[in-house]
C-alpha cells in the first residue's frame, strides 16, 4: 500500500446546509492545494455511504478509510447514528484525506462528509445525502450496522440510491435469522440493488483452491460423485448460533453450484448434518466444530469425500495459527497431490476495495445465500 | 430468483469455478527455463511464478524445471531460487512450510544446449515431474539463454521430441527478446522454429506488452465511444512516441554494442505501442483478432529508402553529461563498449502509414538512453480549432491543439490538454490538464508484466506476445535504416548525457513546424 498521510482541514456546519458543505468542500480543495508545493490531485472513483450505528465497534473505522481512499479514491460520505440520543440532532463536518506522495507522484486526496444524527435527525440523512453524491459515479452503500433487511426506514432508501449494498454477515446479531431474511430478499427481488457480503469475499480462497480440485480432468468425475462433504469451524463469538455463517454460506455455495437438493435435518453431539439428493444419489453434508484454537466463526478444514470406486478425499485446511492453508487430494488411496500456501485474514478495508470495483449482482453469492438459508435449523 | 437449475457437473465446465477469481483454470504443467542460471531468472521469472502459485493462480499440478550448464543440485536451485524470491519479489519474508511446498516442485537439469544427451536427460525428468507432480505432461520452455543458443535449443527440442506435446498434453515456448539481429535471421529463427513448432506453440515475449497502459490502450481506444470518431487524420495532426530513459547500458555494453536502439526498443517494444495506436478495431478480442489489426496497421507504414533515411531518422550516440545531478560516463567510456563504436543510443523517426486513417499524420517516435528522465508516452496532437475565434485574446501566446497523453510509465495515466478562460473580467485562455492517473483512482500496485505474460501463456492466450509477421515486420521497417548507417559515420557523440538527444532531433520534428513535447 502506498503510503498514506491523513491530512484534516475539518470544518463544522451545525445544521444540514447543502450549499454551506458544497461551499465548504471547495474552500477545503483551495487550502489543500495552496498547502502542498506540488498541489494536489482530488481524485474520485466512486461515492462511498458508508452508516455507522452507535452498536458496532467503529475503533478500527477512521484506519480502514485511510486505507480506502489511498486504494480507491472517493466522496465519502460518512454517517454515525446514534438511536439512543437523548436529543435530536444532526452536524455535519467536511475533511479531505491525502495520500503522501512517492517519487514523481502527485498527492492524491479525496474527501469525507461526515453527518452525525441522533434520534430523530437521522431520518434527515437520505435527503441530505442524495445531492452530496458526485454525479454519473458509482454509489456503494457500506452498511456498517445491523442490516435491517425489511426496514423500509433510513436502510431502504438508502438502498435505493446505492448501485451496490456491502453488508458484512459476520456481524449479524442474530445470523439465521438475517440470513433467512436475506435470503428472502434476494428470491422475492430480483431486481434488488446488488448486495455484496465481505464474509462471502472471506471464502474467497477457500472457494477457488476447492474449486481448483476439479480443474483437473481426472479428478473431474469425482464432483458429481461427491458422497459426503465435512466443514469444520469454530464456533462464533457472541451469538448462540451453532454453526458459523462462514460455513454455512461455503455449503450453500456447493449446494447451489452443484443442484443439491435439501432432504432433511439432523443435530448430534458432532455437529449438524444435511442430506441433499443429488441426481438420485444422496450426499451428506456436515457441519462440525472444531477442536483447534482458532479465532471465531472460522474456516478450520473443508474434506470432500467422493464414495466411488476409487474414493477421493480432497481436503482445504487452514494451520491452526491461520499463516497457512494446506490442501491434500487422494485419490484411490494414495495422496496425490499435497500443497502449502501462505494465508492471512484479510482486512475488512482490503476486502472492501476489492468490492468496489463490482457492480453487477453477483449471481453466485445470492444463489449460494438462498440455499444457505434453506439449511435453517 | 429460485434455486439453480441442476448442475452442469457432466459436463466439461467446473460449476464450482463459475465465480471465482480467474475463471479460466490454468491446467497442470512444467514451466522448463532454459538458461536458468541467468539473471531473467532469479530477478524474474521464478518470483513471478512465485507470487502467481501464492495468488492460488497456478494449480498443484505445477512444476519449474531449470536447465543450464552450471552444475547444480535440485537443493542447490532451490536455494538459490528462495534467495531470488526473497530479494525480487514483494515477499521479504517466506514461511518455511510455503516454501517447501513451492521448493517441491522446483528441479534442475545441468546440460549443455547444443547435447543431445542433454535433451534425453530433461525428457527423463520431465517425465518423473510429471509422475510426481501431476503436470500431465503440459510443458512450457522459456527460452532465456543468450540469444545465439536460441536455435540449437529448439532444433534440439524438435530433435528429442520434446517439442511434441505427448497424448492430450500441449507444449509452448517462449522466446525471449532479442528476435534475429536483423531481418535474415529473424526470418531464420522463425523458419526454424516453424520447423519444430507451429505458430500456436510459440510465444514471442514482449515484456512491454504485459504492461497494464499498453493493455489499456485498447480498453481506452475500443470501450470508450468518443474516441473512435476522432481517431483519424480528419482530427489528428500528428502523433509522437517517446520512450526515454536515463540509465545507460548498465554493464550490458558488450551486448548494446551489437546492437543499439533500433535493435533494442524501436523494432519491438516501440513498434508494438504504435501498432496499438495506429490499428482498426479487431472483430473480438481473441489473439489473432488482435494480432492481425496490428500487423494490417504495420503493413501500413511507408518505408524508408535507404537514400533517404537521413531526412527521416536521427541517431544519436550520448557523450558524458549529468543525470540528476551526478556526472555520468559517455557511452565510448562504458565497459565493454568498442573505442570506436558507431552504435546509436537514441534514435528519432518519422513514419507515416499508408493508409485511408493515417494518411499525411506523421507519427514521430524518438527513443534514446541517457535522457533527462525515463518516461514512455504517446501524445496525440489534434489538429487546432478550425476557426481561430479567439484569436484576440490570445495575443501574443500561441493558441495550443488539444493533445492527448497516454503516458505508459512511470506515473501511468492518460491526460487530456484543453483550453480553459481564466476566471477574471476579460477573456483570457489557459491550458489545462485534465488527468486520469491509474496511481490516483486504483491505488493497487499492478502485476509484474511477467507475471501476466506467464499466466497467459500457461492459459494458451497468445494476445500479449508478438507474432511471426509482426517481428519481421519490424525488421522490414528498419532493414534500410540499418543499412544507411552501416555505410556511413556519424558524427558522434552527438548529444549530452542528460539532454533530450542531438540536436537534429529537435530540427527532425521542427522542420514540419512541430516540436517534441517538453517533458
Amino acid at each position: 500500500m502506498a503510503p498514506v498521510v491523513e491530512k484534516r482541514f475539518v470544518m463544522s456546519t451545525a445544521t444540514i446546509d447543502i450549499p454551506a458543505i458544497e461551499r465548504q468542500l471547495t474552500s477545503l480543495w483551495r487550502q489543500a492545494s495552496t498547502d502542498v508545493e506540488s498541489g494536489v490531485i482530488r481524485s474520485s472513483t466512486s461515492n462511498l455511504l458508508v452508516y455507522l450505528s452507535e452498536d458496532y465497534d467503529s475503533s478500527d473505522f477512521e484506519e480502514a478509510m485511510t486505507h480506502i481512499a489511498a486504494e480507491r479514491p472517493c466522496r465519502a460520505l460518512v454517517m454515525y447514528v446514534d438511536h439512543n440520543g437523548v436529543d435530536s440532532t444532526i452536524t455535519a463536518d467536511v475533511t479531505s484525506r491525502c495520500t503522501l506522495p512517492t517519487g514523481s507522484s502527485k498527492q492524491v486526496c479525496c474527501e469525507q462528509v461526515t453527518i452525525n444524527a441522533s434520534g430523530s435527525q437521522i431520518n434527515e440523512i437520505p435527503s441530505a445525502i442524495a445531492p452530496l453524491l458526485i454525479p454519473d459515479l458509482p454509489v456503494y452503500l457500506w452498511w456498517r450496522a445491523e442490516p435491517r433487511l425489511r426496514d423500509r426506514g433510513i436502510f431502504g432508501k438508502l438502498v435505493e440510491i446505492a448501485d451496490r449494498v456491502v453488508i458484512d454477515s459476520a456481524r449479524f446479531i442474530d445470523p439465521m435469522r438475517d440470513l433467512v431474511a436475506e435470503a428472502e430478499l434476494l428470491r422475492d427481488n430480483p431486481r434488488l440493488t446488488a448486495i455484496s457480503d465481505l464474509n462471502w469475499a472471506r471464502l474467497n480462497a477457500w472457494r477457488a483452491l476447492i474449486a481448483g480440485f476439479y480443474d483437473l480432468q481426472e479428478y473431474r468425475p469425482f464432483l458429481s460423485e461427491l458422497s459426503r462433504v465435512v466443514i469444520e469451524h469454530s464456533r462464533p463469538e457472541g451469538t448462540d448460533a451453532p454453526i458459523s455463517l462462514r460455513a454455512l454460506l461455503l455449503g450453500g455455495w456447493l449446494a447451489s453450484r452443484l443442484g443439491w437438493q435439501i432432504k432433511h435435518h439432523e443435530s448430534s453431539g458432532t455437529g449438524h448434518s444435511f442430506t441433499f439428493e443429488s441426481a438420485g444419489r444422496e450426499v451428506l453434508l456436515h457441519f462440525v466444530t472444531t477442536e483447534r484454537k482458532i479465532e471465531p466463526a472460522r474456516l478450520a478444514k473443508v474434506t470432500l469425500e467422493s464414495a466411488a470406486d476409487p474414493s477421493a478425499v480432497f481436503s482445504v485446511r487452514r494451520s491452526t495459527d491461520s499463516t497457512r492453508i494446506e490442501t491434500m487430494a487422494t485419490a484411490g488411496g494414495s495422496t496425490r497431490r499435497q500443497r502449502v500456501l501462505g494465508y492471512e485474514n484479510i482486512p475488512e478495508s482490503a476486502l472492501l476495495i476489492r468490492e468496489l470495483d463490482l457492480l453487477g449482482h453477483d449471481r453466485v453469492y445470492e444463489q449460494a445465500v438462498i440455499a444457505a438459508a434453506e439449511m435453517k435449523f | 430468483m429460485t434455486r439453480p437449475q441442476p448442475p452442469n457437473a457432466q459436463s466439461d465446465d467446473n460449476p464450482l469455478r463459475e465465480g471465482v477469481r480467474l475463471e479460466k483454470a490454468a491446467e497442470p504443467c512444467a514451466v522448463v527455463i532454459f538458461g536458468a542460471s541467468g539473471d531473467l531468472t532469479k530477478r524474474k521469472l521464478v518470483p513471478a511464478l512465485y507470487r502467481l502459485t501464492q495468488e492460488r493462480l497456478l494449480p498443484a499440478e505445477f512444476a519449474i524445471l531449470g536447465f543450464a550448464r552450471s552444475p547444480m543440485s535440485d537443493d542447490e536451485f532451490r536455494n538459490r531460487m528462495k534467495d531470488a524470491v526473497l530479494t525480487f519479489s514483494d515477499a521479504h519474508e517466506v514461511d518455511d512450510a510455503v516454501w517447501e511446498s513451492f521448493a517441491n516442485g522446483l528441479f534442475y537439469v545441468a546440460g549443455d544446449v547444443n547435447e543431445p544427451a542433454a535433451y534425453s536427460k530433461l525428457k527423463e525428468v520431465l517425465q518423473r515431474v510429471d509422475r510426481e507432480r501431476g503436470t500431465s505432461g503440459n510443458r512450457v520452455f522459456y527460452l532465456s539463454t543468450s540469444p545465439a543458443l536460441y536455435s540449437e535449443a529448439i532444433q534440439q527440442l524438435g530433435a528429442s521430441g520434446l517439442a511434441q506435446p505427448e497424448g492430450q498434453g500441449w507444449t509452448r515456448v517462449i522466446i525471449e527478446k532479442p528476435f534475429g539481429h536483423d531481418l535474415q535471421s529473424a526470418k531464420q529463427l522463425n523458419e526454424e522454429v516453424a520447423q519444430v513448432f507451429s505458430e500456436d506453440q510459440v510465444y514471442r515475449i514482449d515484456h512491454y506488452l504485459g504492461k497494464e497502459t499498453v493493455q489499456n490502450l485498447l480498453v481506452f481506444r475500443f470501450a470508450n465511444g468518443i474516441f473512435e470518431p476522432i481517431w483519424n487524420r480528419r482530427y489528428i495532426d500528428h502523433v509522437q512516441l517517446t520512450n526515454a530513459e536515463s540509465i545507460g547500458v548498465e554493464g550490458r555494453g558488450g551486448y548494446y554494442d551489437t546492437a543499439g536502439v533500433i535493435r533494442d526498443m524501436i523494432q519491438n517494444h516501440v513498434f508494438q505501442v504504435l501498432s496499438l495506436v495506429a490499428l482498426e478495431p479487431p472483430v473480438n478480442l481473441g489473439a489473432n483478432a488482435v494480432r492481425d489489426e496490428k500487423i494490417k496497421a504495420m503493413q501500413a507504414v511507408r518505408m524508408i529508402p535507404s537514400e533517404h533515411v537521413d531526412e527521416f531518422v536521427v541517431r544519436g550516440q550520448y557523450g558524458p553529461g549529468f543525470i540528476e545531478g551526478k556526472r555520468v560516463p559517455g557511452y565510448l567510456e562504458e565497459r565493454d563498449v568498442k573505442a570506436n563504436s558507431q552504435t546509436e543510443t537514441f534514435a528519432a523517426l518519422k513514419l507515416f502509414f499508408d493508409n485511408w486513417r493515417w494518411a499525411g499524420v506523421p507519427f514521430y517516435l524518438r527513443s534514446g538512453k541517457r535522457m533527462p528522465k525515463r518516461v514512455t508516452e504517446i501524445a496525440i496532437h489534434f489538429r487546432p480549432a478550425p476557426l481561430p475565434l479567439f484569436k484576440t485574446v490570445t495575443e501574443g501566446q500561441t493558441m495550443e491543439p488539444n493533445v492527448l497523453v497516454v503516458r505508459i510509465q512511470p506515473d501511468e495515466g492518460i491526460t487530456l490538454r484543453v483550453g480553459a478562460k481564466v476566471p477574471g473580467q476579460v477573456t483570457r485562455i489557459r491550458w489545462v490538464n485534465m488527468d486520469f492517473r491509474y496511481g490516483s483512482s486504483f491505488g493497487i500496485s499492478s502485476p509484474e508484466a511477467y507475471e501476466r505474460l506467464l499466466l497467459d501463456c500457461i492459459l494458451g492466450d497468445s494476445t500479449l506476445y508478438a507474432r511471426r509477421d509482426m517481428t519481421e515486420r519490424g525488421w522490414e521497417i528498419v532493414m534500410p535504416i540499418l543499412e544507411a548507417w552501416s555505410h556511413s559515420k556519424a558524427e558522434i557523440p552527438n548529444y549530452e548525457s542528460g539532454s533530450w538527444g542531438p540536436k537534429e532531433a529537435h530540427e527532425l520534428i521542427e522542420r514540419d513546424g512541430r516540436r517534441w513535447r517538453r517533458l
